[in-house]
């Protein structure tokens, strides 16, 4: 069955995965959507400060990129905005997305900054800074922001809230003025071909284990703040403080596994916590010579380019490993050596003693989680998800980027957890995938449908919400089910539920399969008994 | 043709049966003896003693002091990561120790263990001031000193009865334990 | 032993409460697993029938803090309170085998309902981090060392947030933070004087039970500041100096 393509792709989630996607497919000719929910692309690697092993300054090479796609002439880019519906199938998607107002018009702005300058109001900023800093009412995520126009969050903004202030309006210098107080919500209608869904994760809420204290005790950390504290440009300009902003600590617990390995939380290893505490270890060395670092990990897991040899640099450079998941980290002190810290209690397990180790300031390193929403994702895209909540590949090795819907593919983090370079693999990968079906222009699908006999048809709708793929309509007018053969994947599901044995799957009927059994089964009972020696009748 | 079971499926079969034989699953991570309140007085930490039994040292394990020095506070069991009933286990130790009579001398555990059911078979309740110096000498004198201090200053506030009740129909609840344990074994 | 218990109760049709935490565990577990696996409670029946008692895990288990949280209700205690804590810095001491092994989904490491029932008998629940860590009462006999350890660090933790009181759920607990509380001095040197109070006493005293009524009296650490304090009006003075 031939179906076309349309050249023209949506790409949901513009963190380094969307972004690698985007920039090979426009750079192959093909035009691009990139759907972004936050006010600027970048996802979190815009967050981190260094990227392991080899330390290069993540948005040192983030940025080019973010910035080739904000220019790419290929590429509409649709930040603050998120997908809200999507029909069709492959080749010929209709995507409805929300592009919320920002109150900021994106044809005059040119993203001077007065406006974030003079805004009177400042908040803390949860999402980019991870609470430790804070931002403008009227703002830009970082200063690099891709696309570099600011947006007011109408929460904390004292003209939403009481109509009075305007002083970003007051101080806009474009003619004519490029802040609008009016504006809306738009609603978008795209047509593409196919859609790569790059979504990421969210990190695990360590609130969740108590015992680690965090919340309780000031000076325990998690990973993503540790990460804007040590960043140059992030709240503290790079230096390693405790939550008073001024002290240095002189010594520093790490602890790994944090929500990941555990039955309790999540049962898989989260691949990453382990390089990046080794790079929390080393950036505390490199800033603060005189702090000891204590890396508590179950298992050390460094398999990947240059990544053994990372931890060989640290052990060289002093940073204590603990072999054991820890257990409490408290205030209660038992000596008096203890007063004042905070206490990491582990058994070491190498020596078989639980051990106390005072330490100044403790980072937990979170797993990463597949996203709070993939469920409701999913469902947009018609795609499966594990019970983890990370999205299904078509085939685990052989098939890691496409879904089990045609047309659908998955990048990065959204699939399980990954570090860089793998999710740019992916998104490439992706790409290619892509690219493929557009230069093809035109595809065959497989021709195996099921369809439904409407005078058969009880209208009973069972097989309405068992299609795994959403392709059964229902006639209201005419009370019977219909099956939509572009979006039916031929799986059978409906045919085995019918109760009125009114859904036929083509090629498939029951007919031809009793006839196939029959047929396979022809010298069975013409031998009734007998010794034969058995032979291929049918291939 | 019946294979010998090893140490740990010994006493996996001593675990609650729903529960299948988790032991396997440990990955040695050192949750369990890193949250252990009373580790410091094992000779193995309670990771060691899993160890230990899977790589079949009957022997040691069961001269170990580890499970009597467990205070079954169930900590470790809620933060396994592989999901091992830790206290579980440690009971299941005691059990089988009991069982075959082969324990680390001088310990109090195992003599109060048997005194105490004893007690329960006589009376039907546990009473202190008659449990009490079956283990009491093994204090030494200092802990027997602090005992008997304290013990007097709730006799005189009148926390401590003076002589032991019995419950109705002991003599059934004699017959009920006679009827579990050759079924059961040494659970 | 427990089959035996639950029997009586089942065979009365009452639910089944217990005051002491490692009590209520043992409960609640083997009546889970009597109506999980039918060759245990065939097994247990046989037994029981020596004694023509049989069971079929139909109990409710509850510890005696569920009844007055769940089926009293909080509402209605703040309702009956009439001698409001006030500005009494209370600790609810959770320890170990009320919240653990887990059951469904409870909180084992963080639970919240002890602070509710002491917020409403109008006292301030203490926020520690030691609240269902172990107080070695399995050991005090077996390993007395291990145990005093225990009950020293429950202590300390309880006195640096400054404790009134420490509210237990658990006669064995509450044996070990106060008639153990002389040893752990003498051990410790220390000169720790913190009352404990199984929880009843506490509400008790909210609800203006006379205070010998409750057994106040009978223990060794006085509670004879908590009770000034429950007697003077200064309730309100001493809750503005906090």
């Amino acid at each position: 069955m031939p179906v076309e393509i349309n050249p023209n792709t949506l790409i949901v989630g513009g963190g380094i995965a969307g972004i690698s996607a985007a920039l090979e497919l426009a750079n192959a000719g093909n035009h691009v959507y990139l759907v972004e929910r936050e006010p600027s692309i970048g996802g979190h690697m815009a967050q981190l400060d260094k990227t392991f092993p080899t330390l290069d300054c993540s948005a040192c090479i983030l940025t080019p990129k973010m910035v080739e796609v904000g220019q790419h002439p290929n590429i509409t880019l649709l930040t603050y905005s998120e997908v809200e519906k999507v029909d069709g199938y492959l080749g010929n998607f209709v995507v409805n997305v929300r592009k919320k107002a920002r109150y900021v018009d994106e044809e005059h702005c040119t993203g001077c900054g007065i406006c974030i300058e003079k805004c009177p109001f400042k908040v803390v900023d949860d999402v980019f800074e991870a609470g430790l800093g804070k931002r403008k009412v009227i703002y830009r995520p970082f200063p690099q922001a891709v696309p570099k126009y600011p947006v007011i969050d109408t929460e904390n903004c004292v003209y939403f809230l009481r109509g009075k202030c305007k002083a970003c309006q007051i101080f806009c210098p474009t003619e004519p003025n490029s802040i609008d107080f009016e504006q809306e919500d738009e609603l978008l209608q795209l047509e593409v071909g196919n859609i790569v869904v790059a979504t990421g994760y969210d990190l695990f809420d360590v609130g969740k284990i108590p015992q680690y204290g965090y919340g309780r005790l000031a000076n325990v950390f998690t990973s993503l703040e540790f990460e804007r504290m040590v960043n140059a440009s992030g709240p503290t300009d790079g230096k390693v403080v405790l939550r008073d902003m001024e002290t240095a600590p002189e010594s520093v617990a790490i602890i790994h596994c944090v929500g990941s390995r555990d039955e309790n939380y999540n049962e898989y290893c989260s691949k990453v916590c382990c390089m990046y505490s080794l790079k929390f270890a080393h950036l505390i060395h490199e800033r603060l010579p005189d702090t000891e670092v204590y890396n508590c990990y179950i298992d050390m897991r460094t398999p990947g380019k240059g990544y053994e040899e990372f931890y060989r640099r640290l052990l060289n450079e002093g940073t204590h490993f603990i072999r054991g998941k820890v257990a409490d980290v408290t205030d209660v002190a038992r000596i008096p050596q203890e007063e004042g810290k905070i206490v990491v209690q582990v058994e070491d397990t190498l020596i078989g003693k639980q051990r106390r180790i005072p330490v100044d300031m403790v980072i937990l390193s979170p797993a990463m989680e597949a996203r709070h929403d993939s469920r409701e994702i999913t469902q947009l895209f018609k795609m499966g998800c594990d019970f983890d909540g990370f999205f299904v590949e078509r085939h685990p090795k052989l098939d890691p980027v496409a879904t089990m819907t045609e047309g659908v593919f998955i990048a990065g983090a959204c699939q399980g957890p990954k570090d860089v370079p793998d999710t740019v693999s992916q998104g490439a990968a992706a790409a290619a995938r892509v690219a493929g079906l557009i230069s093809l222009g035109t595809v065959m699908v497989e021709p195996v449908r099921a369809s439904i006999n409407k005078e058969a048809c009880s209208g009973c709708r069972i097989c309405n919400n068992l299609c795994p793929y959403n392709a059964i309509i229902f006639h209201e007018d005419l009370e019977v089910s219909e099956v939509i053969t572009a979006l039916c994947q031929g799986c059978g599901t409906c045919v085995a539920a019918c109760p009125s044995a009114a859904i036929n799957g083509a090629h498939f009927t029951n007919d031809q399969v009793f006839s196939q059994i029959e047929g396979l089964l022809w010298d069975v009972r013409a031998t009734n008994g007998q010794e034969r020696k058995p032979e291929i009748v049918a291939a | 043709m019946a294979t010998e079971l090893t140490f740990s499926e010994e006493i996996s079969n001593l675990l609650y049966a729903a529960e299948g034989n988790p032991i396997n699953t440990c990955i040695q991570c050192g949750t369990c003896a890193g949250t252990c309140p009373a580790v410091e007085f094992m000779d193995h930490t309670p990771r060691v003693l899993i160890g230990m039994i899977g790589a079949n040292l009957k022997d040691e394990v069961l001269n170990s002091n580890t499970f009597w020095s467990c205070s079954s506070c169930y900590h470790c069991t809620v933060r396994c990561p592989a999901g091992i009933d830790i206290t579980g286990l440690m009971y299941a130790l005691k059990r089988y120790s009991m069982w075959k009579e082969q324990y680390q001398e001088d310990l109090i555990g195992p003599e109060f263990s048997e005194s105490f059911v004893k007690m329960i078979m006589r009376t039907g309740r546990s009473f202190e001031p008659v449990l009490a110096p079956t283990y009491v000498t093994k204090y030494g004198t200092r802990g027997m000193i602090e005992e008997a201090r304290t013990a007097s200053a709730l006799f005189l506030k009148g926390r401590l009865p003076m002589l032991p009740k019995k419950i109705k129909g002991i003599e059934n609840l004699r017959q009920m334990v006679k009827r579990i344990i050759p079924v059961g074994g040494p659970s | 032993m427990v089959a035996r218990n639950l029997a009586l109760a089942e065979k009365e049709g009452l639910d089944f409460v217990a005051p002491c935490s490692g009590c209520y565990k043992n409960a609640y577990f083997t009546n889970i697993h009597l109506q999980e696996d039918p060759d245990l409670a065939d097994h247990i029946n046989f037994a029981l029938a020596a004694d023509n008692l049989h069971i079929d895990g139909t109990t409710q288990v509850k510890h005696l803090i569920e009844v007055f949280i769940d089926d009293v209700g909080l509402e209605e205690i703040e309702k009956t309170v009439t001698r409001p804590l006030k500005g009494l810095r209370v600790a609810p001491y959770y320890g170990c085998q009320l919240v653990r092994p887990k059951k469904d989904d409870e909180d084992v490491e963080n639970p919240q309902f002890f602070e509710g029932l002491i917020s409403a008998i109008g006292a301030d629940p203490v926020d520690y981090g030691t609240k269902t860590r172990c107080c070695g009462g399995s050991l005090i006999i077996t390993n007395r060392k291990a145990a005093l350890d225990m009950v020293y660090e429950l202590l300390q933790d309880a006195a640096n947030r400054n404790t009134d009181v420490i509210a237990t759920i658990c006669p064995m607990c509450n044996i070990n933070l106060e008639v153990y509380q002389r040893q752990v001095n003498r051990e410790y040197g220390t000169d720790f004087s913190i009352p404990a109070m199984y929880f009843t006493q506490l509400l008790g005293l909210a609800l203006g039970v006379a205070p010998g009524r409750l057994g106040i009296g009978k223990e060794l650490v006085s509670m004879a500041p908590t009770l000034l304090f429950y007697q003077s009006e200064q309730v309100g003075d001493r809750a503005g100096e906090r």
